[in-house]
């Protein structure tokens, strides 16, 4: 038996959702619930990360499954399905992230602001919130402050960290989701890393 | 190996990403290097506060509006298949269907109110057959005046009626009936006491119940006629049926009245009679009219006033008068002066003094 045959079948046995994309490819739409239900808060947390709001994040995810539904005919089964399905929604939040991105680079223009856009991308310094580390902050605070120097990120810096540090999906699967290779997946988050953790220093103070 | 470049590689040693020999030369860098020990925990406590930022939940509508936006687009792609194939399948035939029941419903109603249509509307050709047959009768006169010698009243204001339409049948007939009015016009001039009656019964064989309408509005009407005038008037009956006089009858259209109406409502001159018995003087005058050979006698009585009216020839007007005016006292009225030669309709109003 074909290596490329045995390597679709351990897919399909290993894929919990087979079953249910199989069905919806007959127009069940009530197996397509069952996807929803199974992926919408994962998702839904990729595109929160990727955006830093949640109701564009509810948007994209919307969107995301809608788009799915449209293209669950034309699912192969070469992957799993939840990773077609997590780069449909990587694919909307960055679609989202750059437009995003450039209505606030003209709204940021128009407002008199001589250091230009925020979050260009790695090699970029964070933004100076012009506050010092205080223990007494609460962790909201901080969450806020690591959702803001996560935004600082080029997109495709930041869907990596997102989908490995924040998700933990295995480098083959952001590999799978992304069409990149490993190698090209571990450069892109090895530097995402380092560029978030210079933002924190600085975001945060005197840290860790 | 620089501190810039151990600072990609301290980021893959946070979750064991380096290979092997990669990983013992960043730990030896480590070793002897405070700046890099310094980064590596900022990388792990960075990476620490990224792996607890808090996770969301999901809103409760998020899941209703994806399915409900996907059942709407699946419900869209049934829609698409159904303006497809919905007007070839079933939409089509049901039209075609109700457009040929509504072809059929509509011939039958035609076909069956066919005789019904031609009843309703009076067919002016019989008018013309029955002006046909007066010029026969202007030729007629040793007959018609045979006719007046044996007090048989002249019943040829039938001819002006519209055809007897209350028998099933007889509208079927109407045709062969006009040829036997006109052969029976001119046979009563040729043969008032034989050839009529041989002419005339075997219509009344055709036509028994027009011919039984006319006696019994004749009785109605209290005409004073013998024996042998009303066996006459009935065997004449299938003329009348055929010219109009069935049209008095029970079972005739409001299309005869119509035309007498009008008949009434012109008339070319005014005459008024003042006499003491307006009803015997009537049935004088009236005898006189058809003594002159008057046609279309119409008759009636309203408050004790009886109007006769009739189409009459000029050329008895003067004798009409004379007649009348042995009846009481006249008064005219002329519409329009009449011409030589063209019957005119004279209207006699007797009333009492």
């Amino acid at each position: 038996m074909p290596a490329a045959v045995i390597a679709v079948l351990n897919r399909m046995t290993d894929d919990e959702d087979a079953d249910a994309v199989l069905r919806c490819q007959n127009g069940d739409t009530d197996a397509f619930e069952v996807l929803v239900d199974r992926h919408q808060k994962r998702m839904l947390n990729v595109a929160y990360r990727m955006l830093g709001d949640y109701d564009e994040a509810c948007d994209v995810v919307q969107e995301s499954f809608l788009a799915a539904w449209r293209a669950i005919r034309s699912f192969r089964r070469e992957a799993r399905f939840s990773t077609w399905l997590y780069g449909i929604v990587v694919n909307h939040a960055r679609n989202r992230m750059r437009k995003v991105q450039a209505l606030s680079q003209r709204e940021t223009a128009s407002i008199d602001d001589p250091a230009g856009p925020e979050g260009e991308g790695p090699g970029r310094e964070a933004p100076d919130c012009g506050e010092t580390a205080d223990e007494r902050l609460e962790k909201k605070e901080i969450e806020a402050r690591v959702q803001q120097c996560i935004g600082t990120l080029d997109a495709e810096f930041r869907e990596v960290l997102v989908l490995r540090d924040i998700q933990g999906f295995t480098y083959e699967e952001i590999g799978g989701m992304l069409h990149l290779p490993e190698g090209t997946v571990k450069s892109r988050l090895f530097r995402a890393r380092a560029v978030l953790k210079d933002c924190l220093v600085r975001v945060l103070g005197d840290w860790p | 190996m620089t501190c810039k470049e151990m600072e990609t590689r301290l980021a893959g040693l946070i979750d064991g990403a380096l290979d092997e020999g990669e990983r013992e030369r960043v730990e030896a860098h480590l070793k002897s290097c405070e700046g890099c020990r310094r980064a590596l925990a900022e990388l792990e406590a960075s990476d620490a506060l990224v792996k607890r930022l808090e996770v969301v939940e999901p809103p409760p509508w998020l899941k209703t509006r994806v399915m409900a936006r996907v059942r709407e687009e699946a419900q869209g792609r049934q829609s698409v298949l159904r303006k497809l194939f919905f007007p070839l399948h079933i939409k089509v035939p049901i039209q075609a269907l109700a457009t040929v029941l509504i072809a059929v419903v509509a011939w039958n109603v035609y076909r069956t109110g066919e005789t019904d249509f031609r009843q309703a509307a009076p067919p002016p050709v019989v008018v013309q057959e029955a002006s046909k047959a007066e010029a026969p009768r202007e030729t007629a006169t040793a007959a018609e005046e045979a006719r007046k010698e044996d007090g048989t009243p002249s019943r040829e204001k039938k001819a002006f009626a519209p055809p007897a339409t209350g028998e099933g049948l007889a509208e079927k007939k109407a045709e062969p009936a006009r040829v036997a009015a006109k052969a029976d016009a001119v046979g009563a001039a040729r043969l008032p006491e034989e050839a009529p009656g041989k002419v005339a019964l075997s219509k009344d064989e055709e036509k028994p119940e027009s011919a039984g309408a006319v006696a019994r509005q004749d009785t109605a009407r209290g005409l004073a006629a013998s024996e042998p005038q009303r066996k006459q008037k009935a065997l004449k009956a299938p003329l009348g049926a055929a010219s109009g006089e069935a049209a008095k009858g029970e079972g005739a259209p409001a299309a005869a009245p119509m035309l007498s109406a009008t008949l009434s409502a012109r008339p070319d001159l005014d005459i008024s009679v003042r006499v003491k018995d307006p009803i015997g003087a009537a049935d004088r005058a009236e005898e006189a009219l058809r003594k002159i050979g008057a046609r279309s006698i119409e008759r009636s009585t309203r408050e004790g006033r009886v109007t006769l009216t009739a189409r009459i020839r000029p050329e008895d007007l003067e004798a009409l008068r004379e007649k009348l005016a042995s009846l009481g006292t006249l008064g005219e009225s002329a519409a329009a002066a009449p011409r030589p030669g063209v019957p005119f309709v004279v209207r006699l109003e007797i009333r009492p003094e």
